[in-house]
């Protein structure tokens, strides 16, 4: 293999590749990493985790070889990082390609700035493109790609120099669930062959798949370990606990949350309540005990995800974000006032939407009601944001009917619209003013009344953490926060209908914790809520979903519901040669069913007594050590159906 | 309520565009400069026109001829040749504008035969300025002539030259160029910038994200309209008055008329310039675009504006097309206004055309603008 060779020229064949110790760097004066100690092994899969200003584009911008570092070593295969740039690929957050030369132009490109031999670069090409399964794209326009192509695309360019370490800065921001898993399958498949992958990640379900990852906080690494070890440090149990009325529920488990008592944490996901304790037993039985009013489903014990790990560390950092109470002036009717007629906020009956020759949104039917976050799910290009820009009266549909907080005709009038709250997709704020200035302008077209509007300003800033630092121009502000600032400035003329497009995009765990809470708090108060995203865990938040694949709705229901719709069961197999196990069962299935989830390998089967002794004959010489049924999470759900309705659009 | 609404809208725009540095020297300072530069370089005199001269006669009433073309600072006698052959070659190779040639028989066959011939040479690339040149040279021989009569039939009767022309040029007494060039050149800047700088700012909304959002909110699309008007129309009116001040300095232009009225008609303009602008970016998917449209819009506005050409000597459907454009009413009423001093008397017919070209521009902008993602 033309990879192994080039290892075996190498200058250092230690096995640790990525040396950092006691690494600083300084902004004027501002710390952005005060003390990094950090050894990564030859062919590991290691995630860098933190809050948005943790430090971690500051690492991978020293480690790059694009930054000096003030203080400290940082060293890749025993150079220092700058030397080691010929045996490095860099993938920054932005796409770093050039939209108007093809797929093999890019590579052709990043190749002879890489000084690729001339007689190599075919087969390397080749075998890349292949890897990526974008060979029939070769002469596609790289602007004319998907996000996730894009970023193998990118990646491909990375790999043509054949790099020993890769580092990746938040690769999957913006690409979707399927292009998302398709493409830590082949960071899998880079480490098998030997390559060191340190990446960073917003999105902790991907988090799971690294061998190892480093939770990194205002600049200090705060824990390292691989994920099954982080979660098992954390000693504690997650309940889940499924009951009719949540609201009710939490209110009666929230006072029992001490810091050092039974139960740690107590939050509400979509249709259930996930409740942390320090002990499985006794915990069920005073969850029990303090619901005994209400009738609970059997309550699950189940061990905590990285979320789990990653919020308790922060919590303890004293970093969760406060949740201020938003100053309301108006009610709008109780979801739980008529549950037999409940009054329909969004309701659509066939909604087609054609582009050209494209049929963006095939026969969509929808119905949200007041005080419900309904979640819309799909791949890029399945049609949902072209759907929320028809419900919100954007886009004109094609044909179809619909009605809008009871309105049907003139979806654009200025009454309706002061109805409505929207967050599109893009940033929504002003970069050039600043972020007062910002928010002045919103409550003003939205006519708030003087007094009002200082309030509402007052609980965007306290909300955003950013009292203080109004007068900064919303340009200088990160990703997470301007975020921020745009939902707060699209619900503060208290809007009883709410569209959030992908609110969460490039936000970290904490903003997107905070999101959902507000989110709830306004559903709560009778919001209706129409929100789209790609992270699947956020999914679960929401009380109804669908999931739309090439502008039609194949699945609705709440996420248990979906979950319990599925065919087939999901299996974890322990097995000792991972990558060669993984290879040899992509031959006798389809891609979908089969992933890598760090040392495990993750396998979905439609008659499992049929298959399990199949598997067991494949892999013959490594037969797993273990294999046991777990419940499928939504992500898995989603793919599954993905698949069965005919795969997403390349 | 829609008050508080625009109010908000236009406080936005301003603070938007205020904060865009480049864009606000780019319509204060940069016209002004052009304005000056425009004013000084568009010229039609001509001067120093380089002269090559073959004197094969070399007497005094030779010397004469010399001396009657380069005294009027018309043409500059910059280079001798020794051959004609030598003469022909520095107009060709641009080394000089123009040849006269006086053959060693100059002065023999005039004392003889009374009258004698000169070869006279222009480099006819530049046909206005060789144009030019041959009205100087049949001016400068026709005097000489006149002169040379006077001296040699000093006694015959006076010469009678029976019609006499006298012209007089109203309201541009000095006939100076730079009087007709400068309004036209502050129409074209006030064309340019409108246009250029609300498509700009507009795309940009596009650009950012931010358009939809804008487009949720429950303003009407006039009021949007309104506010995108009011910043860029109140920047460029406040340019307009610094470019009247810097062509009174510079050029000594004359303001003769009404203010207020050149004010109202200036600011109904940069509106047209604006609404064209929005139309523009409602049209373009990026700012590149835009700014290529705008300009490929920009330049037959200006060419068929008259605002360096003269209107009325363009073939006649082009004096057709010209009624089309708002810059040749406004130029009209610019010019009239500063020059003239006329009143809307004169010019009631561009006042109305003009009012017809905003009431269009603006509908047409604001109902693109609330449908552009449809």
């Amino acid at each position: 293999m033309v990879l192994s060779q080039s290892i075996a020229r190498s200058p250092a064949l230690e096995d640790v590749t990525i040396h950092i110790q006691k690494l600083y760097k300084h902004y004027g004066n501002t710390i952005a990493i005060r003390g990094i100690d950090l050894d990564i092994r030859r062919g590991e899969l290691f995630g860098l985790i933190g809050p948005d200003g943790a430090g971690k584009t500051t690492t991978f911008n020293i480690l790059g070889g694009v930054m000096e570092a003030t203080a400290g070593v940082a060293q890749i295969l025993d150079l220092p990082a700058r030397n080691a740039r010929n045996h490095t690929g860099y993938l920054t957050q932005q796409f770093s390609l050039y939209p108007d030369l093809s797929v093999d132009e890019n590579i052709h490109y990043s190749a002879g700035l890489r000084l690729v031999p001339e007689d190599q670069l075919d087969a390397r090409r080749t075998k890349y493109l292949k890897l990526m399964q974008l060979e029939p794209f070769r002469d596609r326009l790289a602007g004319w790609l998907s996000g996730g192509m894009k970023q193998k695309l990118a990646l491909c360019c990375a790999l043509v120099a054949e790099p020993q370490v890769l580092l990746l800065d938040e690769p999957t921001t913006g690409v979707d669930t399927i292009a998302r898993r398709e493409f830590w399958d082949i960071l899998a498949r880079l480490t098998a062959e030997g390559i060191t992958v340190m990446v960073a990640t917003p999105d902790l379900d991907e988090a799971e798949r690294c061998d190892r990852v480093a939770l990194i906080h205002t600049g200090q690494i705060q824990q390292v370990g691989s994920p099954a070890a982080l979660k098992a440090a954390l000693h504690l149990s997650r309940l889940v606990i499924r009951t009719a009325d949540l609201v009710k529920a939490e209110q009666a488990l929230i006072p029992l949350i001490e810091p050092n008592g039974q139960i740690a944490d107590v939050s509400t996901l979509g249709d259930h309540i996930e409740v942390l304790v320090k002990d499985a037993q006794p915990g069920t039985a005073l969850v029990r005990d303090r619901l005994k009013q209400q009738s609970i489903e059997p309550i699950q014990a189940t061990d905590p995800t990285l979320e789990n790990v990653f919020i308790a560390l922060l919590r303890r950092k004293g970093s969760i974000p406060q949740s201020i109470p938003f100053p309301r002036s108006q009610q709008f009717a109780t979801p739980t006032a008529d549950p037999a007629t409940p009054k329909l906020a969004i309701s659509a009956r066939r909604l087609n939407r054609v582009f050209g020759s494209f049929h963006a949104v095939v026969d969509l039917d929808l119905d949200v009601h007041y005080g419900e976050v309904y979640g819309l799910l799909g791949a890029n290009g399945a049609g949902k944001t072209t759907t929320i820009k028809m419900l919100c009266g954007l886009l004109p549909i094609s044909c179809g009917e619909m009605s809008l907080a009871g309105e049907r005709g003139n979806l654009r009038s200025a009454a309706l619209r002061q109805r409505i709250g929207y967050m599109s997709q893009k940033f929504t704020l002003y970069d050039d003013l600043t972020i007062l200035e910002n928010l002045h302008f919103y409550s003003g077209v939205y006519g708030i009344p003087p007094r009002q509007q200082r309030e509402k300003i007052r609980w965007v800033l306290a909300m955003c953490g950013l009292e203080g630092q109004e007068d900064l121009l919303t340009r200088q502000l990160p990703g997470g926060w301007k975020q921020r600032v745009a939902f707060g400035a699209s619900v503060m003329h208290e809007p009883e209908i709410l569209f959030l497009d992908e609110p969460t995009s490039g936000t970290d765990v904490l903003a997107r914790q905070q999101f959902w809470q507000l989110i709830n708090d306004f559903a709560r108060h009778g919001t209706a809520i129409l929100v789209t995203t790609h992270y699947m865990t956020e999914a679960e938040q929401c009380n109804r979903m669908c999931f739309m694949v090439a502008g039609r709705k194949v699945t609705e229901g709440s996420a248990s519901e979906i979950k319990a719709m599925q065919p087939g069961q999901l299996f974890e197999l322990q097995v000792e040669t991972l990558q060669t196990s993984y290879n040899l069962l992509r031959q006798h299935l389809e891609p979908w069913r089969i992933s890598i989830f760090g040392d495990r390998l993750h396998v979905v089967l439609d008659h499992p007594d049929v298959e399990l002794p199949q598997i067991r004959s494949w892999l013959q010489t490594d037969a797993p050590s273990k294999i046991q049924p777990i419940p499928f999470s939504l992500e898995d759900a989603f793919i599954g159906e993905v698949q069965r309705a005919g795969g997403a659009p390349p | 309520m829609l008050n508080h609404r625009l109010f908000a809208l236009i406080i936005k725009e301003a603070t938007e565009l205020l904060r865009n540095r480049q864009l606000v020297i780019f319509l204060t300072i940069a016209p002004i400069i052009s304005m000056v530069i425009f004013g000084y370089v568009l010229n039609s005199n001509v001067a120093n026109l380089r002269l090559s001269i073959l004197d094969q006669n070399q007497v005094a009433i030779s010397r004469e001829l010399v001396d009657a073309f380069t005294a009027n600072h018309v043409f500059l006698a910059n280079r001798y040749p020794h051959s004609q052959q030598d003469l022909t070659q520095q107009v060709e190779h641009g080394q000089a504008d123009a040849g006269l040639i006086i053959p060693s028989s100059f002065s023999r066959d005039l004392l003889e035969t009374g009258k004698s011939e000169v070869a006279v040479v222009i480099d006819g690339i530049n046909a206005y300025t060789s144009g030019l040149a041959k009205g100087y040279v049949t001016a400068i021989t026709t005097q000489f002539n006149l002169d040379l009569l006077q001296q040699v039939q000093p006694l015959s009767t006076p010469l009678n030259i029976p019609v006499r022309s006298q012209i007089t040029f109203r309201y541009n007494p000095g006939m100076l160029d730079s009087w007709f060039f400068v309004p036209g050149v502050i129409g074209v800047i006030m064309t340019l910038s409108a246009i250029l700088a609300a498509a700009v700012e507009a795309v940009r909304e596009k650009d950012q994200g931010t358009l939809e959002q804008l487009l949720m909110t429950p303003v009407a699309s006039t009021a949007i309209l309104i506010s995108k008007i009011v910043p860029i129309s109140a920047l460029l009116t406040v340019t307009l008055l610094m470019c009247f001040v810097a062509a009174r300095w510079a050029f000594q232009l004359p303001f003769r008329g009404n203010l207020l009225l050149l004010l109202f008609f200036s600011i109904l303009y940069i509106s047209i310039g604006v609404a064209i602008g929005l139309a523009i970016s409602t049209f373009s998917k990026n700012k590149l675009q835009t700014i290529l449209v705008g300009i490929f819009l920009n330049i037959p506005i200006i060419l068929l504006g008259g605002a360096i050409t003269a209107v009325n000597s363009m073939p006649l459907l082009f004096r057709w097309i010209a009624q089309i454009n708002p810059l040749y009413h406004y130029l009209v009423i610019l010019r009239s206004i500063l020059l003239k001093g006329a009143g809307l008397e004169v010019w009631w017919f561009h006042a109305i055309a003009m009012l017809v070209f905003a009431t269009v521009t603006l509908l047409v902008s604001a109902n693109r603008y609330r449908n552009q993602l449809g």
